[in-house]
């Protein structure tokens, strides 16, 4: 995950020009850490994908445009984030959740998890179970604060909110499980 | 330090790291002493942060890429297509104007056209008019017997005799 903060710049000019070798060298970089964002922001693996595919699709099309003001590495976090984000909203359209009920029985079934012992696999269950509870807002806070272990100061400027909706999505998101 | 207060800050900052140091004393102080909270932050640490500290990473799908890569085809080809549309209408622009617009430019051009010929052709007239006068006084200067005409050439006087004499 921390190769994409190893991306030569010059392979980020070559890739702008339109060189597909050089934005080969970006996905081979980057694309394990944004499908991990994808991933644990719409918690479902279709979503990651179809998410992933099109971060790659916004990278190359606005590459021209990225003027270094932010570090390239904030820059794909945005897209990133934002990608995820509209696509668990377009989701939740289609399918109207029945939060209280359902989620009553996640956190259960969560109980009945953190009893076993911890192996790969359940914790990637329990992992799934968590954020299937939370809204995508509080998600993706808590993908970059707990996974990605970005300070308050870049998930707030990664998602373009203030330090407080930083801290107050956080301590919903885990009063909530 | 009261347990709401000291649970919102294990729920954020503390449990972040992202606590001065006044307030980090505070809170250890109030844990020391209380062990609603102490059993607070064991539970919290064991159902949301450990969790996602142990997060495998998953790998992305290989045939991901070759999705994109299709993808990127095929915007070059519509922008190649839209390039070439763009430059076709270019093109194709003077003859995209409405029919009356269209007459009305052509009739203006066949008028503009029909006044420069006639133009032209006055201007030369006048100059062949003047060559032929030219032309039809040298032609009766050469056939009459008058050495006293219109070229001023009265006896010349050639200098020699023999040129006198020929003349």
């Amino acid at each position: 995950m921390e190769n994409i903060h190893k991306i030569p710049e010059d392979i980020i000019k070559k890739a702008s020009d339109g060189n597909i070798e050089a934005f080969e060298e970006i996905y081979k970089s980057a694309s394990n850490f944004i499908y991990n964002i994808a991933l644990r922001i719409t918690n479902n693996r279709e979503d990651a994908e179809e998410v992933t595919h099109d971060v790659f699709i916004k990278i190359y099309k606005n590459l021209k445009n990225f003027g270094y003001r932010s570090s390239f590495t904030t820059w794909i976090y945005r897209i990133a984030v934002n990608t995820a984000l509209t696509a668990c909203r377009k989701r939740s359209r289609e399918l109207k959740r029945t939060t209280l009920y359902t989620d009553a029985i996640k956190i259960r079934y969560i109980e009945e998890i953190v009893e076993e012992k911890k192996t790969k696999e359940r914790n990637e269950t329990l992992l799934s179970s968590i954020l299937d509870i939370l809204n995508p807002d509080q998600r993706a806070c808590i993908v970059l604060r707990d996974i990605h272990e970005l300070s308050y100061k870049e998930i707030a400027k990664t998602l373009n909110i203030n330090i407080n909706t930083v801290r107050s999505r956080l301590k919903r998101a885990r009063k909530s499980y | 330090m009261n347990c709401n207060k000291t649970q919102k800050l294990l729920l954020t900052n503390y449990s972040d790291s992202e606590i001065d140091e006044r307030l980090l004393k505070k809170v250890e102080n109030h844990l020391l002493s209380c062990n609603r909270c102490k059993q607070f932050l064991q539970t919290l640490q064991e159902r949301a942060i450990e969790p996602f500290r142990n997060n495998q990473e998953v790998h992305v799908p290989e045939e991901i890429w070759q999705r994109i890569k299709n993808t990127i085809k095929t915007i070059e080809k519509e922008q190649t297509g839209k390039l070439l549309h763009h430059l076709l209408n270019r093109i194709r622009f003077p003859f995209r104007v409405s029919r009356p617009v269209f007459a009305g430019i052509m009739s203006a051009l066949v008028i503009i056209m029909s006044v420069i010929i006639i133009r032209v052709s006055i201007n030369k007239k006048d100059s062949i008019n003047i060559y032929l006068q030219a032309q039809l006084d040298f032609l009766s200067y050469l056939v009459s017997d008058d050495d006293t005409d219109g070229f001023g050439i009265d006896d010349p006087d050639l200098g020699t005799k023999i040129e006198k004499y020929f003349m």
